[in-house]
């Protein structure tokens, strides 16, 4: 009994770390979109004040992924002191990219509005028919 | 005094001390191990590293002790909390689209779900068993072939360097499938199908023969599982069954159990309830853990069971010692074994013609054959159920009258030579002459605490052989 609960555990984990995971994701594309370029030190500054993420290293392999798919594109700058550092910037197809997550997270936020609005609807039904 | 050792990170130079250097070191070989194909995201973390190094070193000669580097590692994180399952298995897919669909399946040994060294679980991969059913297998056949060999352990010719057979091959095995290093070997263990879960079909299964042989193996393999379960299942309960039974039981094996039994056993001053126990404990444990593993191998399940385990052979060693001990003292009470001849010359055989030995009525033979002790006969008195050692009679031909008589030798066990000559002594002559052609038997009580002085009456008569015998 104990194995089957133990897989249950691991799956809500699974879920909640790959929504936080895609909600990062987001986040990153947003923070360039603003910012027009970024490092990762300072986008990692940024996270860590939102509180979006706890450790920093979360932030690399996903850069490395949306570079991969295309979503992002860096440059090296030379920095006054020390190495070169990698400036990222969006590509077209991240910009599209961000244009489509946000009617989607826009969606998202419509539909959980409707579903606690309704909810409240139901709530004061009740609290009307209680003093009836 | 401390060495330094001086790194280079993303360019710029660093002094660590030793203690320093080898923390970094793990953790960044950890990393790799983790992020096994992408080099980038060392290089970057490898640089994010450096960049928190430079803020914390306020001169270029100051060295970075092992706190730094801590305090580092805990700010980027450890490689489990950097990329989750999620992620990887992500990286696994992506990996299975860049292969091209054309993974064959090859023999790995599976060390992430192992139970000795992964032998059973790779083969369960490659054969696309479950590989608790190869594990049922190795297991049922290796207690067979222990028990075919049975006494002659180190000689017959199933055993190859003292080993049984199956354990043999086990090992071969182990030393010839290699174990998965790479994601591409993860691969290679798995196969197409298993990553992917819709169920398209094995792609190997196009190529004719080996394909069949595959599945004639498969088919084999199924057969044995079978088999073995079976087997298992049997011996599980008739070990179950006959060992509580026999032990507390008692009533299916003709009114005799364990516990009656050991009543028989009196060592020195200590009471018999605890070799009961200890007898029970010494037993018991190794029936128990049997069987809970095979269970636990079975099932699959994994519970931290290792105290468990340590706790209950130390107290099955204790036990054994206990034992060893108690027989040894038991043993020293009856190291002297005396003799005792007496001979009756007063008797007459002169006018009978057949000479009859009875046992009293009131007494059978003990039915429980192991029971047999030392060579006499055991007798029970069915009203009150105590048993009786009978004398042992030999009758001894001679030619003359004359030299007719009965010899009495009566033995017994002490812990000093004249102990035990006295206790012999005081042993009855086991007979009574009830007229001059019956010779009574009159039994000893068997009396099981003084059952370890193994005290012993053998009648020797010295009869003309042409007297019969009746005994009766």
């Amino acid at each position: 009994m104990k194995i089957l609960y133990d897989n249950i555990t691991i799956n809500s984990d699974n879920l909640k770390s790959q929504m936080r995971k895609g909600i990062l994701e987001y986040c990153i594309l947003s923070i360039l979109e603003r910012n027009g370029e970024a490092y990762a030190s300072s986008m990692i500054s940024e996270l860590k004040d939102a509180e979006m993420i706890v450790v920093e290293g979360t932030l690399y392999p996903l850069l490395t992924r949306q570079k991969n798919q295309g979503l992002l594109k860096y440059r090296w700058e030379e920095s006054k002191q020390g190495p070169p550092r990698k400036y990222y910037s969006l590509t077209e197809k991240g910009k599209l990219t961000l244009q489509e997550l946000d009617n989607v997270w826009n969606e998202i936020v419509e539909t959980i509005k409707k579903i606690k609005t309704s909810g409240n609807y139901f709530n004061n039904v009740k609290i009307h028919c209680d003093k009836i | 005094m401390k060495t330094t050792v001086q790194v280079s990170l993303n360019g710029i130079a660093f002094n660590l001390d030793e203690n320093a250097y080898q923390q970094l070191k793990s953790y960044i070989s950890e990393l790799q191990s983790h992020f096994a194909d992408d080099t980038e995201i060392i290089e970057d973390i490898e640089a994010r590293i450096a960049d928190l190094l430079s803020l914390r070193i306020k001169s270029a000669d100051h060295a970075v002790n092992l706190n730094d580097i801590d305090e580092i590692i805990n700010i980027i994180g450890n490689p489990n909390d950097i990329d989750d399952k999620a992620d990887a298995s992500e990286k696994f897919k992506k990996h299975f689209e860049n292969v091209n669909n054309s993974v064959k399946k090859r023999l790995y040994r599976d060390t992430e779900n192992k139970v000795v060294a992964g032998v059973c679980s790779g083969i369960g991969h490659y054969l696309n068993l479950d590989a608790t059913w190869i594990r049922v297998v190795f297991i049922v056949f290796m207690v067979i072939s222990i028990k075919l060999d049975g006494m002659h352990f180190w000689f017959s010719n199933r055993f190859i360097f003292g080993m049984p057979f199956v354990l043999f091959i086990y090992i071969v095995l182990w030393i010839v499938m290699p174990r998965t290093k790479t994601p591409r070997q993860n691969l290679e263990m798995h196969g197409y199908t298993s990553a992917r879960k819709n169920g398209n079909k094995l792609r190997s299964s196009n190529n004719g023969i080996g394909n069949f042989v595959k599945k004639l193996f498969r088919f084999a393999i199924q057969i044995c599982v079978a088999i073995s379960l079976s087997i298992v299942g049997i011996i599980c309960t008739l070990l179950l069954i006959t060992g509580i039974a026999g032990f507390f039981g008692g009533s299916l094996f003709g009114g005799t159990n364990m516990i009656s039994l050991l009543d028989y056993i009196y060592i020195g001053e200590v009471n018999t309830w605890i070799i009961k126990l200890a007898i029970a404990i010494i037993i018991f444990i190794p029936v128990c853990i049997l069987i809970y593993l095979s269970i636990k191998v079975l099932m699959r399940f994994k519970i931290k069971d290792k105290p468990a385990m340590i706790i209950l052979m130390i107290v099955w060693i204790i036990t054994a010692i206990f034992i060893g001990g108690s027989a040894v003292s038991t043993a020293k009470l009856y190291r002297y074994n005396e003799t005792v001849v007496e001979i009756q010359k007063d008797v007459n055989f002169d006018n009978i013609k057949t000479l009859n030995i009875k046992i009293p009525d009131s007494i059978k033979p003990y039915e429980v054959a192991f029971f047999d002790w030392n060579n006499s006969l055991l007798y029970e008195n069915p009203a009150n159920e105590s048993l009786y050692i009978c004398p042992n009679i030999h009758i001894v031909p001679v030619d003359s009258i004359s030299e007719n008589y009965i010899k009495i030798v009566k033995s017994a066990n002490a812990s000093t030579r004249h102990e035990a000559k006295l206790k012999a002594q005081n042993i009855s002559n086991g007979y009574i002459m009830s007229d001059s052609a019956t010779i009574m038997l009159a039994p000893e009580e068997f009396n099981k605490y003084n059952k370890w002085s193994s005290e012993m009456i053998d009648i020797f008569i010295y009869l003309p052989d042409s007297i019969l015998v009746n005994m009766y």
